[in-house]
């Protein structure tokens, strides 16, 4: 009885083991329909005894011309313990033309031997068309809600504020700055702008301020000269452009004679100037009479060289013909 | 007009003791063609008791210039002709060793004469140079254990050639300063030139003869420190001076980088000096500012330094002096 018993399960797994050793190569999808335009996986799936040397092989030329192969996929090998092999591949597959397909097989072949999964059914479902709505041109461009500011450079978004902050400031500062300026300057900022007045006038004006003093009367005869050669001195230099102030009278004097306008005048400054110097040099006290004297030859000078204003002509009137 | 008693006399006085001036001149110029300039700086000098230093190429009359004062004045005059081997003995003298008498005996130097002419002077070495250039400022020289004198007037003209600087010892500043006046002479004119030929090839070397005594240039001297200065022409000096020394007050601000010192309290003291000196020359008792603008380039030219960046753009001191008396107010 165990004799036959152990003869039986022998033989049961004698024809068990060649079973279980065969490799088993599948591929499946996740839904047999497929809409239109979408795409699918093939999964495909082999698990074998020991390590894989061959290659599983896509028949892309037996897949049906509706169906496309958009990406055939790589191998990937997975040991999964106890020398147990594990090969897969994602095949993805589109169409665009609705009906029902068969996909072929997947090969998987190393050296001689050849296995074949089963084939695959897939039913491609048209999408639905709307035929009685028109047909409309392309859309337009869409309002992407852009404002002002995202048109400005990205600094200036972003430190704006303490630009103008700073702005605000430096304003504020030339502002008090002004303020003061002008307040230390004059009243309320306005510039008085004095008239300039004619040397003709201003040597006049001080030469009847000096006579007005009376210095000579009172023993000042040399500040008296000094006064009066120094008003003379600042004539002929607003007058004539002459730098009599840092000139010798020898010097003023030969200026005077080179210059046309004073040829003939000058001997009135040659006496004023050399009583000058007298006084001013020599601590002569000059008598009553020379004073009066310089001084109106002083006057004198100023007067002939006065410049002759321009007088209007009026135009004659022709003789009347009779 | 009622003339203060002092200046009137002063104005006599100087009249009556100036009289030698144009007859110097004169001699002056019968000896020397043109040179004007140098006459005058030699009168100013003389008169003021300064000495004078003088630039010049050879040839220009320098030597001839001071031996004819030196005969107009009949004044004892010697010439030294400063080498590198000079020493200070052979200036101011030594003392030998006398056989005979069996003692040292003191040689006087040239330098004891009224009128020197130190020529080259800066060929010889700095101790010479300090040799003569303390005789001149003290007027006395010690021999051995001795001192003497001077001779009055003592008046010294040294020259020195501005072309040739290789083997010179330049003058320090310090010791420039002793000079009164430096005179920088130049060439003749045309017609001046063509005189001195005529002259040379003819024969017709005039001597000058004796006009004057030595004691008549002390008299004149004396009369000459008589000579009134205002007030108001020392601050004219002292403006002039410090415009020298502080440019960019008198509105100069373009010499401060090109003077790197200015002139000295004695510039002032010789401005006023040769001033008066001038003014007497012009029969004048008193000062008045063309005589110290007269005089002033000669008295302040070796007094003033300058800086590299004026040495670059040939600015020299007379172009300084120049400036300044056209900023500084005339009195």
């Amino acid at each position: 009885m165990i004799k036959n018993l152990l003869i039986t399960l022998i033989a049961l797994t004698a024809i068990a083991l060649p079973a279980a050793a065969r490799p088993q190569l599948t591929q499946q999808l996740d839904s047999a329909y497929l809409l239109m335009g979408k795409k699918t996986v093939v999964k495909v799936q082999m698990l074998r005894d020991g390590e894989p040397r061959g290659v599983l092989v896509v028949q892309d030329k037996k897949m049906p011309a509706e169906v496309e192969i958009s990406d055939a996929g790589v191998t990937d090998t997975v040991s999964l313990g106890n020398n147990r092999w594990e090969l897969r591949r994602n095949i993805v597959i589109q169409s665009f033309d609705s009906g029902f397909y068969t996909l072929p097989p997947v090969l998987y072949v190393e050296g001689n031997e050849t296995i074949a999964s089963g084939t695959l059914a897939l039913k491609v479902i048209p999408v639905a068309v709307d035929s009685l709505t028109d047909i409309h041109d392309y859309a337009g461009t869409a309002d992407a809600g852009l404002r002002w500011t995202d048109r400005l450079p990205d600094w200036l978004v972003d430190y704006g504020g303490w630009i103008l902050a700073a702005l605000l400031a430096i304003a504020a500062g030339l502002f008090v700055w002004f303020k003061w300026f002008y307040k230390s300057k004059g009243k309320e900022g306005v510039r008085v702008v004095e008239r300039k007045i004619p040397p003709y006038e201003a040597a006049v004006g001080a030469l009847n301020r000096l006579r007005e003093e009376k210095l000579c009367e009172q023993g000042q005869e040399k500040e008296y000269y000094t006064r009066l050669t120094e008003i003379l001195r600042v004539y002929l230099q607003d007058r004539f452009g002459i730098n009599a102030m840092e000139m010798t009278s020898s010097e003023i004097l030969e200026a005077l004679k080179a210059n046309e306008e004073t040829r003939l005048t000058r001997r009135y400054m040659s006496e004023i100037l050399s009583m000058a110097d007298f006084v001013k040099f020599a601590k002569v006290r000059p008598l009553p009479d020379d004073n009066v004297k310089t001084f109106r030859s002083a006057m004198q000078f100023v007067e002939d060289t006065r410049p002759v204003e321009p007088t209007e002509v009026k135009p004659t009137q022709a003789p009347e013909k009779k | 007009m009622s003339d203060s008693v002092n200046i009137k006399q002063l104005n006599e006085l100087v009249a009556s003791k100036s009289d030698f001036v144009n007859l110097i001149t004169h001699g002056m110029d019968s000896t020397i063609v043109g040179q004007k300039h140098l006459v005058d700086a030699l009168l100013i000098a003389l008169l003021s008791n300064g000495h004078v230093l003088l630039e010049g190429v050879p040839g220009l009359a320098k030597t001839l210039a001071i031996k004819t004062l030196a005969q107009l004045i009949d004044a004892k005059y010697s010439r030294i002709q400063f080498t590198p081997d000079l020493l200070p003995a052979d200036l101011i003298g030594t003392m030998i060793y006398s056989v005979q008498k069996e003692q040292f005996q003191i040689k006087r130097g040239p330098i004891f004469a009224n009128f020197v002419l130190a020529d080259e002077i800066n060929r010889a070495p700095a101790k010479v140079q300090s040799a003569l250039l303390e005789a001149m400022q003290e007027r006395q020289v010690t021999i051995g254990e001795r001192t003497f004198g001077l001779e009055e007037p003592f008046f010294v003209m040294a020259t020195q050639n501005p072309i040739e600087q290789e083997g010179t010892y330049p003058l320090p500043e310090a010791q420039v300063d002793r000079f009164l006046l430096k005179v920088i002479i130049g060439y003749p004119s045309k017609n001046e030139e063509m005189q001195i030929i005529r002259r040379n090839i003819s024969g017709d070397e005039r001597k000058p003869q004796a006009i004057l005594k030595p004691s008549d240039i002390l008299e004149a001297q004396k009369v000459v420190e008589q000579i009134y200065i205002d007030e108001k022409i020392e601050r004219y000096i002292v403006d002039i001076v410090f415009a020298t020394r502080f440019p960019a007050d008198y509105d100069l601000k373009n010499l401060t980088n090109i003077i790197s010192f200015g002139a000295s309290p004695r510039a002032s003291i010789g401005l006023a000096r040769a001033a008066r000196a001038y003014a007497f020359l012009r029969q004048r008792g008193y000062v008045i500012p063309e005589d110290v603008r007269a005089v002033c380039h000669d008295v302040l030219r070796h007094r003033i330094g300058l800086t590299y960046e004026a040495e670059a753009n040939n600015i020299t001191t007379d172009d300084i002096i120049s400036e300044i008396l056209d900023k500084v107010v005339v009195p």
